[in-house]
């Protein structure tokens, strides 16, 4: 296939406008995840991807094809574009073959190469024996897998996946989302996949499109996403962030944790002027021998160690100052109450201070 | 009886509900569909309105001003808010005790609660009128009509308790109310739409009552509409009094559908039952079996027992049996079909779209509804002469009666299974390749059959139990079981009638009591 190209795009939904000019480019063959919290209009953009929405503005195209503009919206049969929806909405009536058959035409008199397809897909998604079975006879992350399936089956250009691992337990979602991530890459197939988990986003997508009250917050790699957010929002919706009030100082922020070198994020400040720092939890490492070429560190007493098996979150009160919390892996923790020096490992980002009332300027 | 269409609700909000939808305004074929379906429910009453307004305005004061007819319709009412309350009260009390306190065998309760549904009036009123034979006048048929109608208000009733939010009772408790005050404040409120909905489909059964009434002898509205028409042949009267009791009907069921639009539909977590002692439970027991034993156990003793005399099996008339069994089932089934047929149209534009025309068209549809066999039957009777005498007293009439008078169930039933379609499912089909109507045809048609086969069912299972407008619509001749029943009756040969009325409790209320069984039919449909 070609592009998918996302130009611009409006979508009214009843009186409110759910998606508000949002362009995208998706290359051929990418995994994108678009993420953001529920009610930013990520599904409705994915509606009208699939034309069961119309546009208000804007355009959709793949490659030449123009598939949406106002006005006009070519019906979702004629497009080519896979659609996995949340809660596998599987046919009842029809058994798990016949679902992933459902787009597969009917030959006539040599069925074999629609059940060869069949038979294909259902070993594709690990449910070889399983074809003859009503849907109502599979699991939840079985469900998912003949949906994911079926919309395979007629090779559509595009694959959108809407939530897909939502309804399912956290370790069968883990298992089965990587699995998915693999399958489409091995298949090539261009993917769209809609997501509330930013861990789901940072680690299945190649890029990240964020999406907040209808509008596009940045689109990059799960790594620009993460290191390099476009706002405070997006900073801290995308993992936790430890946050200290500073002056700017040529490219530094004087703060608790003394002079950490940081970039101004969205604005420039001068030099004496107040700034908001944001680091990452485990950018904070209790190293001492570090702190001769680390950007910058401090003394701390530790307060409380939140364990979560594979690392911990540890909380710091900064000597004279506030608390920082830092993520380290468990192998060598600290006690509550242990004297450590902390050092910061990366340069933070700096953002324009908190207003009076607590808002973050948009 | 039928439940009315529940009130248009408010579009879904979320995109997913409401976007695969497809296009806003309905497929012109369909409306044209539907408008013919709502076209011919219209008919009995426009042509009752046309009929009645014909005389002149002043005949027809002359004749409302008439002390019998002030009579009819003083009864009419008084009985129907005497059953009415009384069946409030019962059917409240029942659905209480068997959802909040701890029963043996609840769902057994609740089918048998259930029962007197499936038993039509005039066949309690028979089964009573085998042992007491000297029964007549208001004490009976105030005493037999709630019995056959409780179930109106216990099967919502119960419904709505097991869906009210028991959390607000406990909080009053924690507030100091007890049990019965904090039952009132809190939960009563969640239940009073079901029970206001309900009770008022027991006044619209009682009001159209006509087998029950003219057994027991106590001159109602339908009785004396039957008596102008076939006793006295004063058309205008007969007329004149059809209308009156249709705009009483009109009347209950405005706010029956205003009462069942305040339904609330949340889910919450229901109250556990409670446990008691045995001595309360048999105390209770009464409340609870009051309606099944008058209505259902003592009629269908005294019919077994006057069946199996000897005197009704040596003089039983097989081959007349027979045909009466052949005249209802062919009724039956050409009623289900052209029934099914006409609801198709207004249930699929029910189902999907929305807008003024849709309600006009859907709420015309249901107006066999609230309207009285023995109206639909009389009025019918007049267009026929009037319009197309050809087929006066044919059957064709017939089952346009039936398929007026009970298509409602088929349009409700057709319209839950095709609006339980999830439209996600639909949009699926489309990104798989599949045009609209392909989509239509493969997916919603396959999903909805069943309630299409449920819908002509309880069209079928309601025509075999219809009496009123069969006696005045069925063609010379021809007899079903509950003509037979009924004449036989009325000249007091009990046991002659009584191979008749077994049979019609094996043909239409062995089959409603199995199909209330299935869990998507509606109990109050039967």
């Amino acid at each position: 296939m070609s592009d998918l190209v996302i130009d611009g795009v409006s979508v009214t939904h009843g009186s409110t406008l759910a998606v508000d000019d949002v362009s995208l480019r998706i290359d051929r063959g990418d995994l994108v995840a678009v993420l953001g919290p529920s009610g930013c209009g990520k599904t409705t953009l994915l509606l009208a991807i699939a034309g069961l929405l119309p546009i208000g503005a804007g355009s959709i195209r793949i490659g030449s094809r123009e598939l949406s503009r106002p006005g006009r919206t070519v019906p979702p049969e004629k497009r080519g574009i896979g659609w996995v929806p949340q809660e596998a909405s599987l046919f009842p009536h029809l058994t798990v073959g016949d679902n992933i058959g459902f787009a597969v035409p009917r030959g006539r008199g040599a069925a074999s190469s629609r059940e060869r397809r069949i038979a294909e897909l259902a070993e594709l998604v690990g449910l070889g024996g399983l074809t003859g079975r009503a849907p109502n006879q599979l699991s939840g992350g079985q469900g998912q897998r003949v949906s994911l399936a079926r919309a395979l089956a007629p090779r559509p250009e595009l694959l959108l996946l809407d939530e897909p691992f939502a309804a399912l337990d956290t370790q069968l979602r883990v298992g089965l989302r990587r699995e998915v991530a693999e399958l489409l890459r091995a298949q090539g197939t261009t993917s769209l996949l809609v997501t509330h988990d930013q861990e789901e986003a940072l680690t299945l997508a190649d890029k990240v499109a964020v999406l907040r009250e209808g509008r596009l917050e940045q689109f990059g790699t799960p790594a620009e996403i993460y290191q390099h957010p476009a706002s405070d929002w997006v900073a801290s919706f995308v993992g936790d962030v430890v946050e200290l009030e500073g002056r700017w100082r040529g490219g530094r922020v004087m703060c608790a944790l003394g002079a950490v070198e940081a970039s101004a994020v969205g604005f420039a400040p001068a030099d004496g002027d107040p700034v908001r720092l944001m680091l990452r939890p485990e950018w904070i490492m209790p190293r001492p021998e570090l702190l001769a070429h680390a950007a910058a560190g401090a003394d701390a007493r530790v307060t409380a160690i939140s364990y979560a098996g594979h690392d911990a979150m540890v909380s710091c009160e900064v000597v004279g100052g506030p608390s920082v919390r830092m993520r380290m892996a468990t192998v060598e923790l600290p006690a509550v109450g242990d004297e450590v020096r902390l050092a910061v490992q990366r340069p933070g980002l700096a953002f324009p201070p908190a207003t009076p009332w607590g808002d973050t300027a948009d | 009886m039928i439940i009315a269409p529940e009130a248009v609700e408010p579009p879904p909000r979320t995109a997913l509900a409401t976007a695969p939808a497809g296009p806003a305004r309905p497929p012109v074929p369909l409306v044209l569909a539907a408008g013919i379906a709502a076209a011919a429910a219209a008919i009995p009453l426009v042509y009752l309105v046309v009929r009645a307004a014909g005389g002149g305005i002043e005949t027809m004061l002359d004749i409302l001003a008439r002390p019998r007819v002030l009579e009819y319709a003083a009864n009419s009412v008084g009985l129907a808010a005497a059953v009415t309350v009384t069946a409030l009260v019962l059917g409240t009390a029942t659905a209480v005790v068997l959802s909040r306190l701890r029963v043996p065998f609840p769902r057994t309760w609740l089918l048998v609660s259930s029962l007197p549904l499936a038993v039509p009036s005039y066949l309690a009123g028979y089964g009573w009128l085998v042992t007491l034979p000297a029964i007549n006048g208001f004490l009976p048929s105030w005493i037999l009509l709630t019995a056959v109608t409780v179930p109106y208000v216990t099967l919502p009733v119960a419904a709505a308790l097991r869906g009210a939010s028991g959390d607000l009772e406990g909080v009053a408790r924690t507030l100091g109310r007890g049990p019965l005050r904090a039952f009132f404040v809190a939960t009563w409120p969640q239940v009073r739409p079901a029970a206001i909905a309900g009770s008022l489909l027991v006044a619209l059964y009682s009001l159209s009552d006509f087998g029950l009434v003219a057994m027991m002898r106590f001159p109602t509205l339908t009785w004396g509409i039957n008596q102008a028409y076939s006793a006295s042949f004063d058309r205008a009267q007969a007329a004149v009094l059809a209308l009156l009791l249709v705009v009483l009907a009109l009347l209950v069921v405005v706010g029956e559908r205003g009462a069942r639009g305040q339904l609330p539909r949340q889910a919450a977590r229901a109250v556990a039952p409670r446990s008691v002692r045995r001595g309360v439970l048999v105390a209770l027991l009464p409340v609870v079996a009051a309606a099944p034993v008058v209505g259902v156990a003592v009629p269908m003793l005294g019919l077994l027992s006057r069946l199996l005399e000897a005197q009704t099996l040596r003089e039983l008339d097989l081959a007349r049996l027979l045909a009466a069994v052949g005249a209802t089932v062919g009724v039956a089934v050409g009623a289900a079909l052209l029934a099914v047929l006409l609801a198709l149209p207004v249930a699929a534009l029910a189902s999907r779209y929305r807008g003024r025309l849709v309600t006009v068209l859907e709420s015309v549809s249901y107006l066999g509804h609230a309207l009285p066999g023995i109206v639909v039957g009389l009025s019918l009777v007049f267009f026929a002469l009037a319009v197309v005498p050809t087929l006066y007293q044919s059957v064709v009439v017939l089952v346009f009666a039936y398929a007026v008078l009970f298509a409602p169930k088929a349009i409700s039933t057709m319209r839950a299974g095709l609006g339980d379609v999830p439209p996600r499912l639909v949009a699926v089909a489309r990104t798989l390749g599949d045009s609209p109507i392909r989509a239509w045809w493969r997916v919603t048609v396959p999903m909805a059959l069943p309630s299409v086969g449920i819908g002509a069912l309880l069209v079928a299972i309601a025509t075999m139990k219809e009496l009123p407008a069969t006696l005045l619509l069925r063609p010379t001749g021809v007899s079903t079981l509950a003509t037979e029943l009924w004449n036989r009756t009325v000249i007091v040969e009990y046991g002659a009638a009584a191979p008749y009325a077994a049979m019609l409790v094996l043909l239409a209320a062995v089959p409603a009591v199995v199909l209330s069984g299935v869990r998507t039919v509606a109990k109050e449909e039967l």
